[in-house]
């Protein structure tokens, strides 16, 4: 637009805030409006903003049409922006980076004698490959599908570099040490036995921090959970026949003198507290009631089951009834045949005879009690006419 | 006196040690207090019963002949008196209505159950806890 354009509008009137208002409504700013979130209230008081700073700029005719230029070349910016960004392309990619890769290496023919080996393997003993080769690699790529050409190539060229190399050496020779050319052995010195740690768990952090917590308790962790076994590589090497035998097991111990103390010694309750004690270690007391009644049982203290109530009397078995009963006989020889005594005699053996309970010795002994109680008293008896004087 | 008093203590002790080491191992020996009477009984008065019975059995045999001759009346009483004399001059403790049972266990002189040889409370005692054969609370 010129300049004359401009002026023109200008000269004629002034647009009054009434048509800068349809404008503005018709205008690209009307999409705010059209939006309809705005109330009618503030979209006036933005229109009266608009119109103000508008009637700033309108004074010549001039402005108004830069304010229409520069509007519509703000929605150009944006709508180009939007385009590009709908049809944006993906970030351009960087050139990749160019990594180094391994050269391809020519591997060195290993001779070796073997003869069962299969003849799909190129033998290096011609540098022209056979046409039977040839075939059988055209059919191998056939096989493999995709591209013949390039498979049958490729393995041409490797075939061609296998023959290269190994034909000139006809040997059966084992070049071993082609291979461990390159390679370095470590040499590491023997460790001594007691360097190898036993219980690496506990020597990982050896300083105290570890053990000892912030509360002075030793962690319970870190303890050792069981008993170190004495190292038996740590252990000194004893020369058993180095000493001489003491003969402990063989008998000789009655050489070997047992106490310092001579036996007879005057400390009498020394040795038998220490006899004691001896008995003691040896003696062990029964374990339970059961235990303690067998034992009791065979000491005699307690009734044998089944019980058996001529338990003690096994010797009265062998003792016949007759010498229970016929105790007249002891009565021989002192006793006289008539008279008080032999009636009281009598009526003992009678009793004795029937008392099961007694032994014979003690039924001997009771009539030998009164055969010499009655000789004591003869003389007495014999004034009292118990006993006949007779020669 | 003191030296023998001193050697009897130690032989006592000795025979303590000696005696008082496992049943199984017992030694036998002979001497005096070889072992200790108030240990195996509840009471003195007890240990004084025993001691007492013990006179009664020493003397249990010459005891029955003379009362044999003495309890019947064929023997001419002449006879008799002697052995009244002689029984008489034989200790007090020898004779059996002489004794004074009680409880082996309590030592109780009074409200004893003959058969069990225990006073009437531990005879209870007992025969609640299925102690005594044959033994059962009477229900009728």
């Amino acid at each position: 637009m010129t300049a004359l354009e401009v002026e023109k509008p200008l000269l004629e009137e002034r647009p009054q805030p009434s048509q800068m208002v349809q404008e503005v409504c018709a205008g690209g700013e009307g999409g705010k409006l059209k939006e309809g979130k705005l109330t009618s209230q503030k979209a006036v008081e933005r229109v009266i903003e608009e119109d103000q700073v508008a009637v700033k700029q309108s004074l010549p005719e001039e402005k108004l049409e830069t304010a229409k230029d520069k509007r519509a070349s703000a929605q150009k910016k944006l709508n180009d922006l939007l385009k590009s960004l709908a049809s944006a392309d993906p970030m351009p990619m960087e050139p990749p980076l160019k990594l180094s890769k391994p050269k391809a290496r020519q591997k060195k023919p290993i001779n070796l004698d073997i003869q069962d080996q299969d003849s799909e393997l190129p033998q290096p003993d011609e540098p022209v490959i056979e046409p039977e080769l040839l075939s059988a690699t055209r059919e191998v790529a056939e096989s493999l599908g995709g591209d013949v050409a390039a498979t049958e190539s490729e393995l041409l060229s490797t075939l061609r570099s296998h023959t290269v190399n190994g034909s000139n050496d006809g040997k059966s020779s084992i070049d071993w040490s082609d291979l461990f050319v390159g390679m370095k052995v470590e040499r590491t010195q023997s460790k001594p036995a007691e360097a190898l740690p036993r219980r690496r768990r506990h020597h990982q952090d050896p300083s105290a921090q570890r053990t000892i917590f912030g509360d002075g308790v030793p962690n319970k962790k870190s303890l050792p959970r069981t008993i170190t076994r004495p190292d038996p590589r740590t252990l000194a090497r004893v020369d058993i026949f180095g000493a001489e035998c003491l003969g402990i097991f063989t008998g000789e111990s009655s050489k070997v003198s047992k106490s310092a103390v001579p036996a007879s010694s005057s400390l009498v309750v020394w040795e038998a507290a220490r006899k004691r004690e001896l008995q003691q270690c040896v003696y062990h007391p029964p374990d339970n009631s059961f235990t303690e009644m067998i034992q009791w049982t065979k000491q005699g203290k307690l009734w044998v089951f089944p019980i058996d109530n001529e338990v003690g009397l096994e010797e009265e078995k062998s003792v016949g009834f007759h010498e229970h009963v016929f105790l007249g006989h002891h009565l021989d020889g002192w006793c006289p045949q008539r008279g008080p005594i032999r009636h009281f005699m009598e009526l003992v053996c009678t009793g004795l005879s029937k008392n099961p309970y007694m032994t014979v010795e003690r039924k001997r002994a009771h009539l030998e009690w009164y055969k010499n109680y009655f000789k004591e008293k003869e003389e007495l008896l014999k004034e009292l006419g118990a006993i006949e004087a007779t020669p | 006196m003191a030296a023998t008093t001193t050697t009897l203590l130690t032989r006592s002790f000795i025979n303590f040690l000696s005696i008082s080491s496992p049943l199984s191992l017992q030694v036998p020996l002979r001497s005096f207090h070889t072992s200790l009477t108030a240990c195996k009984y509840p009471n003195w008065k007890m240990i004084k019963e025993v001691k007492h019975r013990k006179i009664v059995k020493e003397f249990a045999f010459e005891r029955m002949n003379i009362n044999a001759l003495r309890k019947n009346k064929i023997i001419p009483p002449a006879i008799q008196e002697i052995a009244d004399k002689e029984i008489h001059a034989l200790p007090r403790k020898s004779s059996i209505s002489q004794l004074h049972k009680r409880c082996m266990l309590t030592s109780r002189p009074r409200g004893l159950v003959t058969r069990w040889r225990l006073s009437r409370i531990v005879w209870r005692h007992e025969a609640d806890y299925n102690k005594l054969s044959g033994v059962q609370r009477a229900m009728w």
